[in-house]
């Protein structure tokens, strides 16, 4: 009875990754969000669409409640940064925001098309470069004397709030200016950091940048100059090369719906 | 699963677990191109499926503080 069989293709969405403007060979043993199925390579309007074929009842129907389960969010977030960065290793993509699904190629095809002009500016500005995050800590000196006991619970956790608390405004100082100039001069462009990690203690400034790939040396004797002027009071972390995801067009879809 | 992190160099002099995670989810709920906006589904008619990211962020961030260091990543390093 295989016509009262459901066609397959009812059962899923197509899970974007992002887009480039070649074809490329992916390295053997990249898998999409859901773990299993393959990343394809779809021709849209000239450009090609990294996807993978996931079930749409885990991915597109159940989204929201997924979204709420940290592990779940940890596995797909990391792999959709996994299948990002290995397409980036080979050339320029247009990384997606996770969770960006389409019910079939065509659909996908028609959002290529409506944003095809976006798409193409914002490959000519990620041209021959990659982002890089760069973060200044503060250097906690170790205290003298052991902390005094807590006397009741609740001064405990007024003790763990005010650890745990970002501050309104990063304060910067001269010195950390200097060094933002610095970063400054040798990126084609800098975007604000982000905001979950932000949050992490002792954070004072942070910034993504856009830096030609031949210019990673500068960003590196920076580094050095710096964390050895600062060596006991400020610390630098760097992190990438990540696919350029501060430096894409977000655009607005539009009112289509709402949330 | 193999490391995501295997191509994030992190030359960093604080050594921080948890900083690769909480960059990938800058990264990948925060950016991003194409699509920026509420929840769309639509099951007929327009059928792109998007959900906005935004509103889950501050309790992504609250619990990541609360998170064990275990529970994340172990980073390659380059």
């Amino acid at each position: 009875m295989a016509s009262h069989v459901k066609p397959k293709a009812n059962a899923s969405a197509l899970y974007l990754y992002g887009v480039t403007q070649k074809k490329v060979a992916l390295a053997a043993g990249v898998v999409g969000v859901d773990s299993t199925t393959s990343i394809e390579p779809l021709e849209c309007e000239g450009l090609v669409c990294w996807i993978s074929r996931v079930d749409k009842g885990a991915f597109a129907d159940n989204l929201a409640s997924k979204l709420e389960n940290l592990d779940w969010l940890t596995e797909t977030s990391m792999r959709h940064q996994q299948v990002a960065s290995a397409i980036a290793e080979h050339t320029e993509i247009l990384p997606a925001r996770l969770g960006t699904l389409f019910l079939s190629a065509s659909s996908l095809e028609a959002d290529v098309r409506k944003n095809k002009r976006v798409l193409e500016a914002d490959f000519a500005r990620v041209k021959d470069s990659e982002e890089w995050g760069v973060k200044v800590f503060a250097v906690t000196a170790k205290p003298e004397s052991p902390p005094e006991p807590m006397k009741s619970g609740r001064e405990y956790l007024k003790a763990k709030a005010a650890m745990l608390q970002r501050p309104a405004v990063r304060e910067t100082d001269s010195e950390v200016e200097k060094f933002a100039k610095a970063l400054r001069r040798i990126a084609v462009r800098t975007a604000a950091g982000g905001q979950i990690s932000g949050a992490q203690r002792g954070l004072k400034w942070q910034i993504s940048l856009l830096l030609k790939r031949g210019d990673r040396k500068k960003l590196e004797s920076l580094l050095q100059k710096f964390s050895e002027e600062w060596a006991e009071v400020r610390k630098i972390e760097i992190t990438g090369p990540w696919p350029p995801y501060s430096f894409v067009t977000r655009a607005h879809a539009g009112p289509r719906g709402n949330g | 699963m193999p490391s995501v992190a295997s191509k994030i160099l992190l030359s960093a002099e604080v050594a921080r677990d948890e900083a690769s995670l909480l960059d990938i989810f800058d990264h990948v709920l925060n950016k991003g191109v194409i699509i920026h906006g509420n929840l769309i589904i639509s099951l007929a008619g327009v059928d792109l499926i998007y959900l906005g990211l935004d509103a889950i962020l501050t309790s992504v961030e609250t619990a990541l503080q609360h998170m064990p260091v275990r529970a994340l990543p172990t980073r390659a390093k380059q």
